[in-house]
């Protein structure tokens, strides 16, 4: 129980910590919006073609949807009364070439985040503009690490679909490690002007083990502390839908809840960029060896979940 | 001798923590005399600029040098070589023992990362000519 809450109590305080970074630094809060941003144009700059190819019926009608979702999809032939829909190979090509494209995007906004997270855990002034600036003078770095990352993601959970249940076991075993060894390549591409993805890999791999031994199997982070909000929340959610029922006030009702969801996003948002910033303090720690202010060594040892024994 | 404009260097892939390199820098800067006592080390905030690392990575390296008594730390002041600092001058015996001594450590430590030993003489005739 007190192992419990020793690791809610460093949850919390990592969490802390992090926001105390974003409080001096708020345009941190920037980058991820810009990442959302960018992939939604580049879901549209995809779509649209597809989208708005003519087929002969006007945007406002059902037969140009119809035709638009066979240009994606084809139905199985019926096994007995049921038939589903598989995506076309266009369809496939187009999803891949989608996925790396939002992968780029979300690997160029993180190098920019991440470069100004180090300046900002080092008492510096965050700059976006300067935070773009270097992350375009790391391009070919960001553009060869993001297929990489993508194709061995895909690759991932291809496998995973097609192994029985030990196959999936296994895979998902694979893509912890991977998660893990992965952590800190972003930070990495940051500070050293490398593009080879194994060369990335291995010294983000390699500060890891130096730092916290061989036998992590995964990342504790600050999604801890961030429970106690959520139940937090749901017990003020719970209570309070319970009063206006009660008192017979539906919009009441509604709005708390829609507050609540609202709540939840903002909560989600701010704990993202809080943990980037709680995985650029590690980066700092494992590869400089001194722990940024505001962290404490404590928090950052504890930092992963280790294999017993 | 004031070494706030000299070439200090870190390299983040070499797998030694930066604050570790930061320590070697200044030892082997005594050693070979380009430090001498009462010499002023940069500040902390000049040194984490021209490497670009975090101020409590320089401020750990230098807290670990004033712990092992080779600089010493004046408030308002900065940070300086102590006296104590410079390495004890030996006799001729002395010498050869120690310089086989650390050879011998030296030559181990290549060989496990697969370096030759014209890999290491060519370093130290590049070392002397900048020294």
């Amino acid at each position: 129980m007190s192992d419990l809450s020793g690791k809610f109590s460093r949850s919390w305080r990592l969490f802390v910590s992090s926001i105390q970074v974003i409080g001096r630094q708020p345009k941190l809060l920037l980058f991820p919006a810009m990442a959302f941003a960018s992939t939604i144009v580049v879901i549209l700059c995809f779509l649209s073609p597809i989208v708005l190819l003519p087929t002969g019926h006007a945007w406002g009608q059902l037969e140009h949807w119809k035709a638009v979702a066979h240009r994606l999809f084809e139905l199985t032939p019926s096994v007995g009364s049921t038939r589903h829909a598989i995506p076309t190979a266009t369809a496939d090509i187009y999803l891949v070439v989608l996925y790396l494209a939002s992968m780029f995007c979300a690997t160029f906004f993180n190098v920019a985040s991440y470069h100004e997270i180090i300046k900002a855990l080092a008492g510096d002034e965050v700059s976006i503009g300067k935070g773009l600036r270097f992350a375009n003078s790391r391009l070919r770095a960001i553009l060869i690490w993001s297929m990489f990352a993508g194709v061995v993601g895909l690759n991932i959970m291809a496998l995973e679909k097609r192994l029985g249940w030990v196959g999936r076991w296994i895979m998902r075993f694979v893509g912890m490690a991977w998660s893990v060894a992965s952590v800190f390549v972003i930070p990495v591409i940051v500070r050293e002007e490398c593009a080879n993805p194994f060369a990335l890999l291995r010294t983000s791999a390699s500060a890891l083990k130096r730092t916290w031994g061989e036998s992590l199997i995964g990342y504790v982070g600050i999604a801890i502390g961030s429970w106690i909000m959520l139940l937090g929340s749901l017990a003020f959610i719970i209570g309070a839908g319970l009063i206006f029922a009660l008192l017979h006030h539906p919009v009441l009702v509604l709005m708390t809840a829609v507050l609540w969801i609202l709540a939840l996003v903002a909560f989600g948002y701010l704990l993202s960029v809080a943990s980037n910033i709680f995985k650029g303090a590690l980066f700092v720690y494992a590869s400089e060896g001194a722990v940024p202010a505001p962290y404490s060594a404590e928090l950052l040892d504890a930092a992963w979940k280790v294999r017993k024994g | 001798m004031n070494l706030a404009n000299a070439p200090w260097t870190v390299e983040f892939h070499s797998g030694v923590p930066v604050y570790k390199q930061i320590i070697h820098q200044v030892q082997a800067a005594i050693a070979d005399g380009r430090l001498r006592s009462e010499d002023q080390l940069p500040t902390v905030r000049a040194l984490h600029q021209q490497l670009n690392v975090n101020p409590n990575t320089v401020a750990k390296a230098y807290r670990e040098l004033e712990l092992a008594g080779l600089i010493t730390t004046q408030r308002g002041s900065g940070c300086f070589v102590a006296p104590s600092a410079e390495p004890p001058k030996l006799s001729a015996k002395d010498r050869k023992t120690k310089a086989d001594q650390l050879g011998s450590r030296f030559m181990a430590e290549a060989r496990s990362h697969g370096l030759s030993i014209d890999d290491l003489i060519q370093n130290l005739i590049h070392r002397k000519s900048h020294v």
